[in-house]
C-alpha cells in the first residue's frame, strides 16, 4: 500500500460523524483519566474534610478523661495544619494539571512526575496521620484504666498497648499502599510506558548516529 | 459576559473549520464508533480548557494537532467492547458522493492496520498523513528531527507488515 498516495483520500474523507456543539455547555462531563482522578481526589477531599471535624467529637464520643483534653486538642491543632498543608497542596495540584499545550515528551513528562509526587505526597499525609491517631488511641486506654484500676495489670497494658500499636500501624501502611496502587498507580503506569517508548527512541537514534558516524570514518579511511 | 460568548463563539467555529483533525485523531486512536464519539468530545474539551493559552502565534491547526494528540496519547480506554471492534469482513463503504470504492477500502484498511500501532506510532503516521516535515513532527511530539525519521521509517515499515499480514496486495 502506497501511504503517499492514500494521502488524498485522507484529507477528502468525510467528517460527517463529528457533532461540534453551538455552545460549550453541552459538552458533557471529561472522561479523560486525569479529570476522573480529580474526580475522586475531589471525593476524598471532602470526606476528609468531614473526618477532620468528625475527629473534633472524640473526647466526649469516647469519654476520654478531662485531664487529657489539653494534649488531645493539641494533636487535634496540629493535625488540623497538617491536613490544611496537604489538602492545599493537593488542590493546588489538581488545578495546575490542566495543560496539554506543551509537546507530547514535555507534557507527558511533566504530569507523570507530578502524579508520582502527588502519589507520595498522599502516603506521607496518610502516615503522619497515624502518630497522632495513635495517640488517641492511647488516651482512650489510658481513661479506661483510670476507670476500671482494678481489673488492669500495667505490664500487660504495655504489653497489649504495643501489639496493638503495631498492628494498626501495619493494617493502616499497607492499606494506604494498597489503595494508591489501585486507584493511583495503573495511569501512572500506563504514562511510564508510553514514556519509556519516547526514551527508547532517543536511544536508538543515538545508535543510528553513531553507526552512521561509523559509516563515514569507514568511507573516509578507504579515500 | 458578552465578550465570553463571542471567545465561545470564535473558539466553536475554529473548531468547525478544523474538525478533520478531530475525525482523523479519534479513527486513528479509537476502533469502536462510541469510543471515537467520546474522544472527540474529550478533544474539544480540553482544547477549550487550554483555548486562553492559544496567544495566535502558530497556526490554529498546529495548536489544536498538539492538543488533540496529547489528549488522545493519554486518554487509555477500558478493555475493547468486543461487538463494537470492527473487522475486515464487516467494512462499510461511505455514502460520500465522489465515492472511489478502492481508495476509501484502502482507507478503511489503513485503519484497521493502525490499530495495531503503540500510541507514539500513531502520532507519528497521522503528522506524516498529514504532511508535516520530520522537523515539524519533532517540534510536536518533543523529539529529534533525526530520532523522527528513523522512528517513521521503522513505523511505516511496520505497518506495511501488518496489512500485508492481512493477505491485502494494494
Amino acid at each position: 500500500m502506497n501511504l503517499d498516495e492514500l494521502k488524498t483520500a485522507w484529507n477528502s474523507e468525510s467528517t460527517n460523524d463529528v457533532r461540534i456543539p453551538s455552545k460549550i455547555k453541552q459538552l458533557g462531563q471529561a472522561k479523560h483519566p486525569l479529570d476522573k482522578l480529580k474526580r475522586k481526589m475531589k471525593g476524598e477531599f471532602y470526606l476528609q474534610s468531614f473526618c477532620i471535624l468528625f475527629v473534633a467529637f472524640i473526647p466526649k464520643l469516647l469519654n476520654i478523661d478531662p485531664s487529657l483534653y489539653v494534649l488531645y486538642y493539641a494533636f487535634y491543632a496540629l493535625s488540623l495544619a497538617i491536613s490544611a498543608y496537604y489538602l492545599n497542596l493537593f488542590r493546588l495540584f489538581y488545578n495546575k494539571i490542566n495543560h496539554y499545550t506543551a509537546d507530547t515528551k514535555d507534557s507527558l513528562l511533566e504530569i507523570y512526575y507530578e502524579l508520582k509526587i502527588n502519589i507520595e505526597r498522599y502516603h506521607a499525609f496518610s502516615f503522619l496521620l497515624l502518630p497522632i491517631a495513635l495517640v488517641t488511641l492511647g488516651m482512650y486506654r489510658y481513661s479506661m484504666r483510670l476507670q476500671f484500676t482494678e481489673f488492669t495489670d500495667p505490664d500487660q497494658s504495655v504489653i497489649s498497648f504495643t501489639i496493638l500499636t503495631l498492628t494498626v500501624s501495619i493494617i493502616t501502611i499497607l492499606i494506604v499502599l494498597a489503595w494508591t496502587r489501585y486507584f493511583y498507580s495503573p495511569y501512572l503506569l500506563q504514562l511510564k510506558k508510553i514514556l519509556d517508548e519516547l526514551k527508547e527512541e532517543e536511544l536508538k537514534e543515538n545508535e543510528f548516529s553513531i553507526n552512521h558516524s561509523n559509516e563515514n570514518i569507514q568511507k573516509d579511511g578507504r579515500q | 459576559m458578552q465578550a465570553d460568548s463571542l471567545i465561545e463563539k470564535t473558539f466553536l467555529n475554529l473548531i468547525e473549520v478544523h474538525k478533520g483533525i478531530l475525525h482523523k485523531v479519534a479513527r486513528l486512536y479509537m476502533d469502536s464508533s462510541e469510543d471515537r464519539k467520546d474522544l472527540q468530545q474529550e478533544i474539544i474539551i480540553q482544547l477549550w480548557r487550554s483555548y486562553h493559552n492559544f496567544k495566535g502565534e502558530s497556526a490554529f491547526s498546529s495548536w489544536m494537532y498538539r492538543v488533540a494528540i496529547n489528549t488522545a496519547i493519554s486518554y487509555f480506554k477500558k478493555e475493547k467492547r468486543r461487538s463494537d471492534v470492527y473487522t475486515y469482513d464487516n467494512i462499510k463503504e461511505p455514502e460520500n458522493e465522489d465515492y472511489n470504492p478502492e481508495k476509501d477500502r484502502q482507507l478503511e484498511i489503513f485503519y484497521q492496520a493502525v490499530q495495531e500501532l503503540n500510541a507514539v506510532e500513531k502520532a507519528l503516521i497521522f503528522y506524516f498523513m498529514e504532511g508535516l516535515s520530520h522537523r515539524e513532527t519533532g517540534i510536536q511530539l518533543g523529539l529529534s528531527e533525526g530520532n523522527v525519521r528513523v522512528k517513521l521509517n521503522r513505523t511505516k515499515e511496520k505497518l506495511q507488515q501488518i496489512i500485508k499480514k492481512t493477505n491485502y496486495e494494494s
